[in-house]
């Protein structure tokens, strides 16, 4: 592997510079709307792996270190996505002007993750099983799952012949392997230790870190605050103040073809649970009203009708 | 029409506002909220997206958004220690709901419950009076809870400090309810057995907790019985509660949470006064031994 290699600060502020240049250039040719609702069908398919991940974890009966694994490598990864969107999203906004919107049927986005090493006889089951169609467009990609578990991570684009599309992603898929670098880069600079290497293939998309001593990613993690047990027990308000989780779980039941209509009910019910956990508060509705100027119940109301208003089949 | 498989939202910004399901929240509203969620406040995750004349959302971008502003203003009353009692309630409501016998409220101790020289070393003074948030019993074991909320789970080394001495504090009025039971049970205005459905003829155990809202994890910390709120409902929908008793007054249970283990130290509580009836029913004649063929 390597296109691109650091094993040197110096080296890697070099780079850096070189990649943000990079990066400030593919911004600026992003200007497409299509480039944002792509970016929004894609957080969307990432979220939905999630919810599939939250229901594997409350199920699973792994071993405490398997268990430990699965919950930092797929928190990592799902964290690195979100990020990664959230950032060219941000980004891409501040152009000044826009390509008018093409796409005329927006695709169905799934995300998925394998550790089996030849990951053509997975897809091909995949596709035996009716998840994917031959018209379907499949991106993969290797990765090192908390840099070290070999695996591989696959986009399908449902229903194919979207030419546009298919233009807009590869844009998009550049620069997530731009701003990748860029966090590597940044991660060597800032906190990782002395000796560390980063490598980034171009064609494969394919990262590695090496630390010094042989230390593992996760000992890095934890440094950030980021173990299973933090992860597994971060709650809000709503997780303590109500009875969210339990609402949440009858909705993970049905969820396994993505969020749709059908668990447009439970999500009705959660929102219920959530608005009870907080309003019930001393004070808090007023400090709500204190702070943001809006009555705490109508702006909760609001933004709950424009959720249901996104779960509808066609958007104008 | 624009064919939406994902939960996605764009529309024209005048025709969102228009929107028949937003009418009865006026336009000022509709306006305000899609301004705050725009971007107004500090997050950079946005719950609207504005380009030309076109609003984005979708679900995940209006459930996150709106939960990172109303957990900033949860932060708010934090700060203000304006926040009453509803995370203390929601511990307890756990204990009943798991079916712990539970104390329907705080119990107030006007006393010291931290030996001077302790108290000093941690506070600089001695607190004159106390009180205890939660406390539940299972299997003659008191569940003895201390709830601290937190805006973060970064602390700060300060912060940091004061939670290992909330511990050791804590760890002390153990110590103080094990050595003045009877004391004890006056603050809380009813013999233990009533209260909290305790068998005073069988040893009696204290087992000290500190409950945060978030989980927070710090090599200062450990050691510490300091568990979340997740965890404090997993661990009493899961755990009984029983400890060996081989004539010490103090020792070490062993709890697992899910993945975690913690280590608790358990109070014997000593000469636990058994009130009139109960003595009455230990006062019938004893037999000779177990074998019932002697009975009467």
């Amino acid at each position: 592997m390597s296109n691109f290699k650091a094993s040197n600060k110096a080296e890697a502020g070099r780079q850096l510079e070189k990649v943000n240049n990079q990066l400030k250039a593919e911004y600026s040719k992003n200007n497409h709307i299509d480039t944002i609702l792509l970016l929004l069908c894609l957080e969307d398919a990432i979220n939905n792996l999630e919810i599939k991940f939250l229901k594997f974890n409350l199920t699973n009966g792994l071993e405490k270190e398997e268990h430990e694994d699965f919950v930092l490598s797929m928190f990592q990864f799902m964290a690195e996505w979100y990020n990664v969107v959230n950032t060219i999203l941000n980004t891409v906004i501040k152009n000044d002007s826009f390509v008018p919107l093409k796409i005329r049927q927006l695709p169905q986005f799934m995300f998925g993750i394998t550790l089996q090493q030849n990951v053509d006889d997975y897809l091909i089951g995949l596709g035996k099983e009716g998840e994917i169609g031959e018209k379907d467009w499949v991106i993969k990609k290797p990765r090192y799952f908390l840099n070290r578990i070999p695996g591989w991570f696959f986009i399908v684009i449902k229903g194919g012949e979207h030419k546009s599309v298919e233009k807009r992603m590869k844009a998009i898929l550049e620069l997530r392997d731009l701003c990748y670098k860029q966090g590597l880069l940044e991660t060597m600079l800032r906190g990782a230790p002395e000796g560390t290497t980063v490598e980034f293939d171009d064609t494969t998309g394919l990262r590695k870190i090496t630390l010094p001593d042989g230390s593992a990613v996760e000992s890095i993690l934890e440094r950030e605050g980021i173990t299973p047990r933090i992860i597994e027990n971060s709650a809000t308000v709503f997780d303590w103040n109500s009875f969210f989780r339990e609402t949440a779980a009858e909705n993970f039941k049905i969820v396994d073809m993505g969020k749709g209509k059908e668990n447009l009910e439970i999500l009705r019910r959660e929102d219920k649970e959530i608005y009870k956990s907080y309003s019930s508060i001393k004070n808090y509705s007023y400090t709500f009203k204190q702070s943001f100027g809006i009555d705490f119940q109508i702006f909760f109301e609001i933004t709950s009708e424009i959720t249901y208003l996104c779960y509808k089949t066609s958007i104008r | 029409m624009l064919q939406n498989i994902h939960t996605i939202g764009i529309w024209k910004y005048s025709e969102l506002i228009r929107e028949r399901e937003l009418g009865c929240f006026g336009l000022a509203n509709i306006t305000k909220t899609i301004q705050l969620l725009k971007g107004k406040f500090k997050s950079s995750f946005l719950g609207f997206i504005a380009v030309d004349d076109y609003i984005f959302t979708s679900f995940r971008r209006l459930t996150g958004s709106r939960r990172i502003l109303l957990e900033e203003c949860f932060g708010e009353l934090l700060n203000n220690d304006f926040k009453g009692d509803a995370f203390e309630q929601a511990c307890r409501r756990v204990m009943i709901e798991q079916g712990l016998h539970t104390i329907p409220n705080r119990v107030e101790i006007n006393e010291p419950t931290i030996p001077l020289e302790v108290a000093h070393g941690l506070w600089g003074e001695q607190k004159k009076k106390t009180d205890i948030d939660v406390i539940s019993s299972k299997n003659n074991c008191l569940l003895v809870i201390e709830c601290k909320e937190i805006k973060d789970k970064a602390l700060d080394r300060h912060k940091l400090k004061h939670f290992r001495r909330f511990c050791l504090e804590h760890f002390y009025r153990a110590m103080w309810i094990k050595n003045n039971p009877s004391r004890f049970e006056s603050y809380v205005g009813k013999d233990l057995g009533t209260a909290l459905g305790v068998d005073k003829t069988k040893p009696v155990f204290i087992l000290p907790f500190l409950v945060t809202n978030i989980a927070i994890q710090f090599e200062e910390l450990m050691g510490t019985t300091l568990i979340s709120f997740l965890e404090l409902k997993e661990m009493v929908s899961s755990q009984d509660f029983r400890i060996e008793n081989s004539g010490q007054d103090s020792g070490i249970l062993d709890i697992n949470i899910k993945q975690r283990q913690v280590r608790v130290p358990w109070l014997l509580i000593k000469e636990l006064e058994i009130p009139k009836c109960v003595k009455q029913k230990l006062t019938v004649p004893k037999y000779p031994d177990h074998d019932s063929n002697q009975r009467p």
